[in-house]
């Protein structure tokens, strides 16, 4: 009953939120709640749903708990994984809104409720075909994610992304039906396996082994693979990285994993050869990835090459034909989940905060945010862990059980040292003086009591379903519609420079047909008292404009002369005490909107608290918290090699 | 008494597959392919029970309803398999043809491999048992994953690639079936849940490329990010949006 309301919950949410999100205004914002409330309800059901230790039988013999006769089965790491991911979907739901508005939630929150529901299908399946087929509609989830996106590209790589969900889905199914004729054929024999070295047997095995190893790679994008996962992460909201980069692949890489252990391994197959060759490519393109994340200088894509890099790790669990790594293997894809959400999250509020995914450009990033710095020595942590963790004792035993021989070293050591110095590199960046996109940032835990940032808009005013909001313009009593600068991606637009504390005069430009352009690029000032002004570029179309490497300078002509206040109210006051700010203030209905306005100001600090608590619950989870590791070698149903 | 029937309905399912390959108009390839993974569910021994025939055709009717309207305002005429005609029914002959005879000889080698040890209902068992309808389902699977083939790995047309993905689909319950691996009205419950979400994905990105390209050919998707690479000094009039 449990499993059902879950399911129940995650698709009526999936599709709700996903109806109102498109539609903009109020509609837009009451999705977003609503999809939040549907992750914390899934989050609560998966956390009381039962065991099959505490499964009981009624009269009639079905069995509570599950669904239709028994297909699906709640499992202790169902309930490990769907708590987790919900979890960690509220807080990155947050950051998205924190970054862009309901705008970086269109997409986000209905798939990631469906891949909630097709998750939660696939790990309780209790026959491999179910759970592959679930897998593969599961995947289905990024298209809505890329297809929020405005650029052109995007219903490319949707297509793609269509094609890599389904076809490898496809191929472990069909592995999955011809090797239940060939157990029969082999264990027929009365005088034992008829499965030989080169025998036909012994083939069909060995291709079906290295099909599911290359499915398995394609879905997590391991090199050569690799090409799909870069395009994501430069289309992709930021705030979405972590469901299509991460979560997504899980579900087929638990069930191929699941197939080799519980069906392949049976059969004690002389296929030497091809666990060699897995071995050798696994170990080429998981260094290959931590390499190219090493020297790329993308922050965005040296967080997918990362997650390529660690994801690959589990392909050896399918070339050790091995069912006793079952266990780890899920243990591992778990973790890597968990820790790369907070990576890529983190990567995310860095590029906000300082408006470029340039590493070089994020020099001295560290000085004005310790708690992004101490969330990244935390993500570190839990990606590698200490002797004893879980996180540790998977990588052991998918490394010295998947390869064995002399392998086992080089696959524990060489991918630790690769990867490790990316995030040397970045830390020790953050530690050099500071750029200027650094330098202008608002400081961490000064913005939270006493730099409140106000944004000004310039004209033209924003169009489309924002084009009635309310922005306060200097020297003005009437509010000018605009797209409020805290609901729209900042990233990208790069100030010119800081001015001088008190009045400032800035010279901006404009382009001269910007009021006949279907998009204008709207200035937007950030005020803060002491720190003097920025300018940003950003395009105006209905918030959902991408990192854009305009600025106010680079436009060519029409200069507009702006003239600002020696000072701005105190942080816990009304910026600008509008005549819409009053009438929102005596008609005393708007609880909400002082909420909005409390959590505008602080919002560099949520951010930072938000990117904390995803890496302190990294580090939780690697260090085995939750009871990860043995709800992970958990027996299946029909799994009969975990049995 | 059934199996001609079942036989006819298998090669009708390759005649669809072939329309939706081989048609130059949209929308009777979408219609050829979605009847294709419909008429793929029958092909059975035994046959299906009547909620998961009815489950998959509602699967069938609602993934293709909504390629269906994405096609709205789409050109009449799309990238085609460059076999044309002729060369799809050839490649699909030739393709039933070897599906045939590979499902006869692996029926009689695990017929001849496990003897007396085959019973029925275990995954195999039509298949060593001689089923004309086993044989004709794993023929009917090889052409539509030979037909799928072209337009999933080398894609040139998004709607294209869906319909050979739906094709795959196909062939994938058909193997299903034939090998009697797993027979469960859930699983195909699932095979209809797939074939409507991967007609709605597909409907969604037929509905970006018309809104953004006008046509249905899948363009580069490895531009640089402008935003991001060593920028020159005339970058900044660039379309960063792109």
């Amino acid at each position: 009953m449990t499993l059902a309301a879950l399911l129940a919950v995650g698709a009526v949410g999936a599709v709700g939120s996903g109806w109102a999100l498109g539609r903009g205004g109020s509609a837009s914002r009451l999705g977003a709640i609503g999809g939040v409330l549907c992750l914390v309800l899934i989050a609560l059901l998966a956390a009381l749903s039962p065991t099959p230790a505490t499964l009981t039988a009624d009269a009639t013999g079905a069995v509570a708990g599950t669904l239709w006769n028994g297909a699906l089965v709640p499992g202790a790491y169902l309930r490990v994984v769907i708590v987790l991911w919900s979890a960690a979907s509220v807080v990155v739901a947050g950051v998205a809104w924190l970054l862009r508005g309901t705008d970086g939630l269109r997409g986000l929150l209905p798939a990631t409720l469906a891949a909630l529901v097709g998750t939660a299908v696939t790990l309780a399946a209790s026959s491999p075909v179910l759970g592959v087929v679930a897998a593969g509609a599961t995947g289905l989830a990024s298209v809505p994610v890329v297809l929020a996106s405005p650029r052109a590209a995007a219903a490319a790589i949707a297509a793609r992304e269509v094609r890599i969900a389904v076809a490898t889905a496809l191929v472990v199914l069909a592995v999955a039906s011809v090797a239940p004729v060939l157990e029969r054929l082999i264990f027929a024999n009365p005088d034992g396996p008829a499965s030989s070295p080169g025998s036909g047997t012994a083939a069909a095995i060995a291709f079906g082994l290295l099909a599911i190893a290359l499915v398995v790679a394609a879905r997590v994008g391991a090199i050569p693979y690799h090409v799909r996962v870069s395009a994501l992460t430069d289309l992709v909201a930021p705030g979405s990285l972590p469901l299509v980069a991460a979560w997504l692949p899980l579900p087929l890489a638990v069930v191929a994993v699941g197939v080799v252990a519980g069906v392949l391994a049976p059969l004690k197959p002389p296929v030497g050869s091809a666990q060699a060759l897995i071995i050798a490519a696994t170990l080429l393109a998981t260094l290959a990835a931590a390499l190219v994340a090493l020297i790329q200088d993308d922050l965005r894509h040296a967080v997918g090459y990362l997650t390529i890099a660690d994801l690959g790790f589990v392909i050896l669990a399918i070339a050790s034909l091995d069912p006793l790594l079952w266990g780890p293997a899920r243990t591992w894809l778990l973790m890597v989940a968990v820790t790369k959400t907070a990576l890529a999250v983190w990567a995310a509020v860095v590029e906000n905060r300082f408006e470029t995914r340039s590493v070089p450009e994020l020099r001295g990033w560290l000085r004005p945010s310790p708690l992004l710095g101490c969330a990244l020595l935390l993500i570190v942590l839990a990606t590698y862990g200490l002797p004893g963790w879980a996180v540790m004792n998977a990588r052991v035993a998918l490394a010295g059980h998947g390869a064995g021989g002399p392998w086992d070293a080089a696959l524990l050591v060489a991918p630790i040292l690769l990867t490790l110095p990316a995030y040397v590199r970045w830390l020790w960046l953050g530690m050099g003086a500071a750029t200027s996109h650094v330098d202008r940032a608002t400081p961490e835990l000064a913005g939270m009591s006493k730099l409140p940032t106000r944004r000004l808009a310039l004209t033209p005013p924003a169009r489309g379903r924002n084009a009635g909001l309310p922005i306060e313009q200097e020297h003005s009593d009437t509010p000018v519609s605009a797209t409020p600068g805290w609901l729209a991606a900042p990233a990208g637009g790069a100030p010119d420079r800081a001015t001088q504390a008190g009045t400032a005069t800035r010279t901006t430009t404009a382009a001269p047909d910007a009021e006949a352009e279907p998009h204008p690029t709207t200035p937007v000032l950030d005020v803060r008292p002491g720190t003097g002004v920025g300018v940003r570029g950003r395009t105006g179309r209905t918030g959902r404009g991408t990192a854009s490497a305009m600025t106010a300078s680079a436009a060519p002509t029409a200069a507009a002369q702006l003239a600002l206040p020696a000072a701005t109210p105190a942080a816990d006051e009304p910026a600008v005490p509008t005549p819409r700010r009053a009438l929102r203030a005596t008609s005393g209905a708007d609880a909400a909107a002082q909420a909005a306005d409390t959590i505008k100001r602080h919002r560099t600090g949520l951010l930072s608290g938000a990117v904390l608590a995803l890496a302190l619950l990294a580090s939780l989870v690697a260090f085995g918290a939750f009871d990860v590791a043995s709800a992970a070698c958990e027996p299946v149903p029909g799994i009969s090699a975990c049995s | 008494m059934l199996t001609p029937i079942l036989v006819l309905v298998a090669v009708l399912a390759v005649a669809s597959g072939v329309v939706a390959v081989a048609a130059p108009n949209p929308r009777y390839a979408t219609l050829g392919a979605f009847a294709a993974v419909l008429l793929a569910a029958l092909v059975a021994d035994p046959l299906p029970s009547g909620a998961a025939v009815i489950a998959r055709l509602a699967g069938a009717v609602l993934g293709g309803w909504l390629v269906w309207t994405a096609l709205r305002g789409a050109p009449s005429a799309s990238a085609r398999s460059a076999l044309g005609w002729p060369g799809a029914i050839g490649v699909a002959a030739a393709a039933f043809a070897i599906g045939w005879l590979a499902a006869s000889s692996f029926g009689a080698t695990v017929a001849v491999g496990v003897g007396d040890g085959m019973v029925a209902d275990v995954p195999g068992a039509t298949l060593a048992g001689g089923s004309v309808v086993a044989r004709a389902a794993i023929a009917t699977a090889a052409v539509l994953a030979v037909l799928a083939a072209t337009p999933v790995v080398l894609p040139r047309d998004g709607h294209r690639l869906g319909l050979g993905l739906v094709l795959l689909i196909a062939a994938a319950s058909l193997l299903c079936d034939a090998l009697g691996a797993w027979p469960d009205d859930v699983v195909e419950l699932a095979f209809a849940v797939l074939v409507a979400l991967t007609g709605a994905a597909i409907a969604a990105v037929v509905a970006a490329l018309l809104r953004t390209g006008g046509d249905l050919v899948l363009h580069d998707v490895r531009a640089r990010e402008p935003a991001v690479r060593h920028r020159a000094a005339d970058d900044a009039h660039r379309d960063a949006a792109r």
